[in-house]
């Protein structure tokens, strides 16, 4: 994640968001806790909870041996 | 951060099996108007695709007390085919609206049981109220208050976002077969696709 002060921190939350996502939509591991962590704003950390819980949903959801990693 | 996951423009990753079921849309569409006109072979060929998925998922959504009381795999299989036979096919813009209402009629047919579980008369005659069916296996892993708000966070979702997530997260069609479901261009279109939907979905997924 960038630290540049000048990029759009928007943006990046945004895009952070979107690859968190897709590791969902692709059954990969995704280790929640450091990524809950490294949020930096509250409305960030809320946004990483609830895709965690939608990570834990599909899991139910996904056939066993059928991530695409 | 230690572990940045890869972009969601990513390459799709190849490693990603194929259903030995695969049907293209225009297949879809000609299945259905044969499975409206009686033809039991398109039937099969429908079930055969949408069957596995859908006893997969509703198998995860029943309530525990209804699991014994009916059989679902044949619930699911009538469910599925009273479905096809009544879906309009001037609806079928995509095979993704498909699968939505497939989905719908699934859940539709679990909130049935979970409502004659509650009122069967040996449970209304042990404490003389409606019986709790208990939880279903997504309920039970990640509490019944938070399915419930992914349950009203999907009915919000536009239709093209639910019909991403179910086409990819719960259905679990391969990228290849979600862009084709959803008239996406490329597999990674279709990735991005499921992306959006799900980040929309948290987002819907306010108290």
């Amino acid at each position: 994640m960038t630290t540049d002060p000048a990029k759009d921190p928007d943006g990046d939350r945004e895009s952070l968001l979107l690859r968190l996502a897709a590791l969902i939509s692709d059954g990969a591991h995704v280790d929640w806790d450091t990524m809950e962590s490294a949020a930096t704003t509250a409305a960030e950390r809320e946004m990483i909870r609830r895709l965690r819980t939608l990570a834990e949903i599909t899991a139910v959801h996904r056939p066993p041996g059928s991530s695409a990693e | 951060m230690e572990q940045m996951p890869p972009p969601a423009s990513d390459p799709v990753p190849e490693a990603e099996p194929l259903s030995g079921t695969e049907i293209s849309f225009e297949s879809t569409h000609f299945l259905l108007q044969g499975v409206q006109r009686g033809d039991s072979q398109a039937l099969d060929r429908l079930c055969q695709r949408y069957l596995p998925r859908l006893r997969r998922w509703a198998t995860g959504r029943l309530p525990a007390k209804a699991r014994g009381f009916m059989d679902t795999d044949d619930l699911v299989q009538d469910t599925l085919i009273r479905a096809l036979r009544r879906f309009p096919d001037f609806e079928l813009r995509h095979e993704g609206a498909l699968q939505a209402y497939l989905r719908h009629a699934v859940f539709n047919m679990i909130r049935e049981q979970a409502r004659r579980v509650r009122s069967r008369p040996e449970a209304a005659e042990l404490d003389g109220e409606e019986r709790d069916p208990g939880p279903s296996p997504l309920e039970q892993a990640v509490g019944r208050e938070l399915a419930d708000r992914y349950e009203a966070a999907f009915n919000r979702l536009r239709p093209e976002d639910q019909q991403a997530i179910v086409a990819r997260c719960e259905m679990g069609f391969s990228y290849k077969e979600v862009a084709e479901a959803l008239k996406k261009p490329s597999p990674d279109a279709a990735r991005m696709a499921v992306s959006r939907a799900l980040l929309n979905l948290a987002r819907e997924m306010h108290v």
